[in-house]
C-alpha cells in the first residue's frame, strides 16, 4: 500500500478511538444531561420531566447501542442535534470552526511571522543583547496567562490608545487583540526552538564550507542553514495550531470571539454531549490531518525523509 | 527608519477607524453577560429582558400581580374559576389584533410542548398552571380557565414567562416558532448566537412607543472585558443579570464618564443542609451553622454593600407575605453551644466517625456572587467548634449529581422568586415531596408541616393564607432546612447622557423607557 495510503488507515483507526474516547468519557461524567437540559433556566424539574427528556434524548438506551448509532451517523455526516437547543451539531460545530479557524490561522502567522525572525535574530546574536531580550520575551510569553495578557492589551490597546477594540467579531481590525494573545505562547515557543536549531546548524560542516566558499552570510543563514533549522520548527508550527484550536476557549471568552472553543466549554459545562462528541471527533480530525500534512511537508523539505520512505516502501 | 514610522502611523490611522464613532441620538448598544437570543428551538425564542413579547400578567416592584396584556381579572369564591378580560386595541407586529383566541392558542400550545428546557426559564406547566383542566374563549377579549384545585395564586403563578404571548401564527403545529411575532415595544432584527442581536422599535405598539429607534445587544461574557467596551465606547451600558460584579462596583463609580445603578431583584443567596446525615440532620447543627455568619458583615465587606441582608427564606420585596422579624441573628457563642451538644449526641448515638464537613460550591455561580470567599469564612468560623470543613467546586451538573445523591454536607446557592407567590418556595423545599426538599436531600417534611403547605396552596382566603404563610416562616427559621444569606441587588453600568435605562425586580431591561439626554 502506499505511504499515503497507509496513513490515511491509520488516520480513520485514530479517529475511531478517538470517537469511542470521547463518547465514554463524557457519558462517566457525573451529571445528568437531560437534568441539566431542564434546569439550565433556574427550573426545577420533576423526575417525570427529566425521564421524559431522557428519552427524548434517548438517554434510557444502552451505551454501547448509543455509541454505534452515533458512529453510524457520523460516518455519514450527521452529528446529531445540541441537547440544549436542539441545532444540529455540525452547524454549530461548522459556524464555531469558522470563527476559530480565522483566528487560529491569523495567530499562526502573527506567531510564525515574530517567532522565527526572533529566533533567528538571537542565534544570529547569540550571547549579545538581541539574544537575552529575544530570551527574555520567550520566557514572559510563555509565562503570562492569555486571560491577563488579553486583558492587558485591552487596557494598553484599545482604552489607552484607542487603537482597536476591546472585544467582539464585527470586522477585522476586531481580530488583532485576540490573535496577538493567542499568539503569545507559539511565538515565544517557535522564537526558542529556532534559536536552539539555528545555532545546531550553524555549526554544521555544509555551513562552514559554504562560508569558506565564500557566500555572503544571509546567503549563508536563509539559504542553508535556516533551511534545514526550519524542520523541527514546521512540526512545531503544526501543532501549536492543534493546540490553539482547541485551548482558544480562554482568549475567545475574553474577546468575546464566538469560536469553537467556547461553544465547547459551556457544552461541557451543560453536559451536551453530542456537542462535546462531535467536537472532539472534529478536533481529532483536524490535529491528526495536520499532523498527516506536516509529515508530508517533510518529505518535500528534506530529501532524506523522501529517499528512506521510498527505500523502506519498496 | 523613517518608513518605518511612517508604516506604523498609516497602521494606526487604519486600526484607529475601529474606534467607536459616537452613537446617534435614537441608538443605544447594551453589552450583556449572556446570549438573549436562543432562536426558534427555544420556547421562548428571546428572553424577557428584550421586551419583544409580553405576558398576560405582569410582577410589580413588590412581586404583586399586575395587569399587562391583561387587564383585569376575577375568580370564583372557591378560586377554581378565572376569567382574565383582555386589553382592547393591541396588535401583534404584523397587525393582527390580540384577542382570546390567541391567548387560548398560547395556552394549548405551552400544555402541548411542555416540559421544555430553556436557558431563560424551565417551561412547565404545572408550575405556570397547577391542575388546569381547560381554557376556554369566552368572548372576543374574555379568556376563562377552569382548574380542578382551588388556585388562588393563579395570576402570580402565570406572571412573566408563563404567560407569554405569542401571534399563533409564529408556531408549527408542534409549537415550535416559525417566525417570532408578539405584542413588545420591539421587534427582534438581525440575531447571531454568541454575538448578540438588534432590536427595532414597534411603531403600532400599544402603550407610549419606544424612545429608542434601535437597540443593539452586544454579547460579552467576560466581566472585565465587558467593562473595558463601556469605558471605550463600544456600548453605551452594561446590564442584565451579573452585567457588573460587586468587586467592579468602585471602579464604575470612580469613572465621571459612567454611572452605577442598582436595582433589588427577586433572588435570594442561601445555605441548604443535607438533612440526612450527621451532623445536620440535627436541627442545632444546622442552627450554629447559621449563626456563625454575620450577614451585616458579609454584605458590607464581601458584597462591599451592595446587597441586602437576609430577613427571611421569603425575599423582602414582597411586603404581603414576607415577615421582617425572623431575620437570622449573629451568635457565635450559641453557635458554639449548640454545636458541642448537637455533636455529643451525635456521638451517644454511636453516629459514624466523624470525618470533614463538605462544603460543595457551583462554578457558574461563582462569576456572579463571591461564593468562594464566604465559603471560607464559614470554613474559618467552623473551625473552632470543632469542624474542619472542606470546600470543593464543582460545575453545575456534577454539583447537582452531588446534591441528588446527598454526597455533600453544605451547599451555597441562589433561588428566585420568580412569581411572589410563598408556594414556589414552601412547597419545593419544606414540603416532605417538595422537588427540591427530595433532590438536595434536605430532610425537610413531617405531617405538620406539609399540611400547613397544602392548605396555603389552596386557601382562596388572603388572611388565612397569610396566617398559613407567616406559620411556615417561623417553622423554616427554627428548622433551618435552608438558611438565606442575603437577597440580591444587581448592579448596571450605563455612560452618561443615558437615562431611564434600569432593570426590574425579575432582571429585565427597562429598553422601552431608555433615552438619551443628549
Amino acid at each position: 500500500m502506499p505511504y499515503f495510503g497507509q496513513r490515511l488507515v491509520r488516520l480513520g483507526l485514530v479517529l475511531l478511538l478517538v470517537s469511542g474516547l470521547a463518547f465514554g468519557l463524557g457519558n462517566l461524567a457525573p451529571g445528568d444531561p437531560a437534568e441539566q437540559a431542564l434546569r439550565r433556566g433556574g427550573g426545577e424539574p420533576t423526575a417525570e420531566a427529566i425521564a421524559a427528556l431522557r428519552e427524548r434524548f434517548g438517554l434510557d438506551r444502552p451505551l454501547p447501542l448509543r455509541y454505534l448509532s452515533w458512529l453510524g451517523q457520523a460516518l455519514i455526516g450527521d452529528l446529531g442535534t445540541s441537547y440544549r437547543d436542539r441545532e444540529p451539531v455540525l452547524r454549530h460545530l461548522l459556524r464555531g470552526l469558522s470563527f476559530t479557524a480565522v483566528l487560529g490561522v491569523t495567530a499562526l502567522g502573527v506567531a510564525v511571522g515574530l517567532g522565527v525572525p526572533l529566533g533567528v535574530l538571537a542565534a544570529l546574536r547569540r550571547g549579545g543583547l538581541a539574544d537575552q531580550a529575544v530570551r527574555l520575551l520567550a520566557v514572559l510569553g510563555f509565562a503570562v496567562p492569555s486571560f491577563w495578557l488579553g486583558l492587558l492589551l485591552i487596557l494598553f490597546f484599545a482604552l489607552t490608545l484607542r487603537l482597536t477594540p476591546t472585544g467582539g467579531s464585527d470586522g477585522p481590525a476586531h481580530l488583532i487583540l485576540p490573535a496577538l494573545t493567542l499568539a503569545a505562547r507559539p511565538a515565544a515557543g517557535l522564537a526558542r526552538l529556532t534559536r536552539a536549531t539555528l545555532l545546531e546548524t550553524l555549526n554544521r560542516d555544509y555551513v562552514r564550507a559554504a562560508r569558506a566558499r565564500g557566500l555572503a552570510e544571509p546567503s549563508v543563514v536563509l539559504g542553508h542553514a535556516l533551511r534545514n533549522a526550519l524542520l523541527p520548527v514546521v512540526t512545531f508550527a503544526g501543532l501549536a495550531f492543534g493546540r490553539m484550536l482547541g485551548g482558544a476557549a480562554i482568549v475567545e471568552t475574553v474577546f468575546a470571539w464566538p469560536g469553537l472553543g467556547r461553544l465547547v466549554v459551556e457544552a461541557a459545562f451543560d453536559r451536551d454531549y453530542p456537542v462535546v462528541q462531535g467536537f472532539v471527533l472534529l478536533s481529532g480530525a483536524v490535529f491528526v490531518t495536520l499532523n498527516l500534512s506536516v509529515d508530508l511537508m517533510y518529505r518535500t523539505l528534506d530529501p532524506r525523509v523522501r529517499r528512506t520512505r521510498e527505500e523502506l516502501g519498496r | 527608519m523613517s518608513r518605518l514610522l511612517a508604516l506604523l502611523v498609516a497602521l494606526g490611522l487604519v486600526v484607529g477607524c475601529a474606534g467607536p464613532p459616537p452613537p446617534p441620538s435614537d441608538t443605544l448598544t447594551v453589552g450583556v453577560s449572556r446570549d438573549l437570543v436562543e432562536g426558534p428551538r427555544d420556547p421562548y425564542f428571546v428572553h424577557a429582558s428584550l421586551r419583544v413579547w409580553e405576558s398576560l400578567v405582569e410582577l410589580d416592584d413588590d412581586l404583586e400581580p399586575r395587569p399587562l396584556l391583561a387587564e383585569s381579572w376575577s375568580s370564583s369564591a372557591d378560586a377554581r374559576t378565572w376569567s382574565f378580560q383582555l386589553r382592547p386595541n393591541v396588535k401583534f407586529h404584523d397587525g393582527s389584533p390580540l384577542d382570546a383566541a390567541a391567548v387560548a392558542a398560547n395556552v394549548e400550545r405551552f400544555l402541548k410542548i411542555s416540559p421544555r428546557p430553556s436557558p431563560f426559564f424551565l417551561l412547565d406547566k404545572s408550575l405556570a398552571y397547577g391542575s388546569l383542566r381547560s381554557v376556554e374563549v369566552s368572548g372576543p377579549l374574555t379568556v376563562q380557565f377552569r382548574l380542578d384545585e382551588p388556585t388562588p395564586m393563579l395570576p402570580n403563578m402565570m406572571a412573566g414567562f408563563f404567560s407569554a404571548i405569542f401571534a399563533p401564527s409564529s408556531f408549527d403545529a408542534n409549537g415550535d416558532f416559525v417566525k417570532l411575532v408578539a405584542t413588545g415595544p420591539f421587534q427582534l432584527g438581525e440575531w447571531k448566537k454568541g454575538e448578540g442581536a438588534t432590536l427595532e422599535r414597534f411603531d403600532g405598539y400599544w402603550r407610549d412607543r419606544a424612545r429608542l429607534k434601535t437597540v443593539r445587544i452586544k454579547v460579552l461574557p467576560d466581566p472585565p472585558a465587558r467593562l473595558a467596551a463601556l469605558r471605550a465606547g463600544e456600548v453605551q451600558a452594561v446590564a442584565e443579570l451579573g452585567a457588573i460584579l460587586p468587586d467592579q462596583a468602585a471602579e464604575v463609580a470612580a469613572d465621571s464618564r459612567l454611572k452605577l445603578g442598582s436595582q433589588t431583584i427577586a433572588l435570594s443567596h442561601y445555605l441548604f443542609f443535607n438533612g440526612t446525615r450527621t451532623p445536620f440532620s440535627d436541627a442545632r447543627a444546622r442552627l450554629a451553622i447559621s449563626l456563625l455568619l454575620d450577614r451585616r458583615g458579609l454584605v458590607s465587606t464581601v458584597l462591599s454593600g451592595h446587597g441586602t441582608p437576609a430577613v427571611s427564606v421569603l425575599h423582602p420585596l414582597s411586603s404581603r407575605w414576607t415577615r421582617t422579624d425572623l431575620a437570622p441573628v449573629h451568635d457565635p457563642t450559641r453557635a458554639a453551644s449548640l454545636m458541642a451538644t448537637a455533636l455529643s449526641a451525635a456521638a451517644n448515638a454511636a453516629a459514624p466517625e466523624r470525618r470533614p464537613v463538605s462544603l460543595v460550591l457551583s462554578a457558574a455561580l461563582l462569576g456572579r456572587a463571591p461564593y468562594k470567599t464566604v465559603a471560607e469564612i464559614l470554613q474559618d468560623r467552623a473551625a473552632p467548634l470543632g469542624l474542619d470543613v472542606q470546600i470543593t467546586v464543582l460545575d453545575a451538573a456534577a454539583y447537582n449529581a452531588a446534591l441528588k445523591a446527598g454526597d455533600y454536607d453544605i451547599a451555597m446557592g441562589s433561588q428566585g422568586w420568580p412569581n411572589g407567590d410563598p408556594h414556589y418556595i414552601f412547597g419545593r423545599y419544606l414540603h416532605s415531596r417538595g422537588q427540591l426538599n427530595v433532590d438536595r436531600r434536605l430532610g425537610a417534611g413531617d405531617p405538620a408541616t406539609d399540611e400547613l403547605i397544602d392548605r396555603g396552596v389552596r386557601e382562596p382566603s388572603f388572611e388565612r393564607r397569610k396566617a398559613v404563610y407567616d406559620r411556615l416562616q417561623e417553622l423554616a427559621a427554627d428548622q433551618v432546612h435552608l438558611t438565606p444569606l442575603w437577597h440580591d441587588v444587581a448592579l448596571y453600568a450605563y455612560r452618561d447622557g443615558l437615562a431611564d435605562l434600569g432593570m426590574d425586580v425579575n432582571y429585565r431591561m427597562t429598553l422601552a423607557e431608555a433615552r438619551w439626554t443628549r
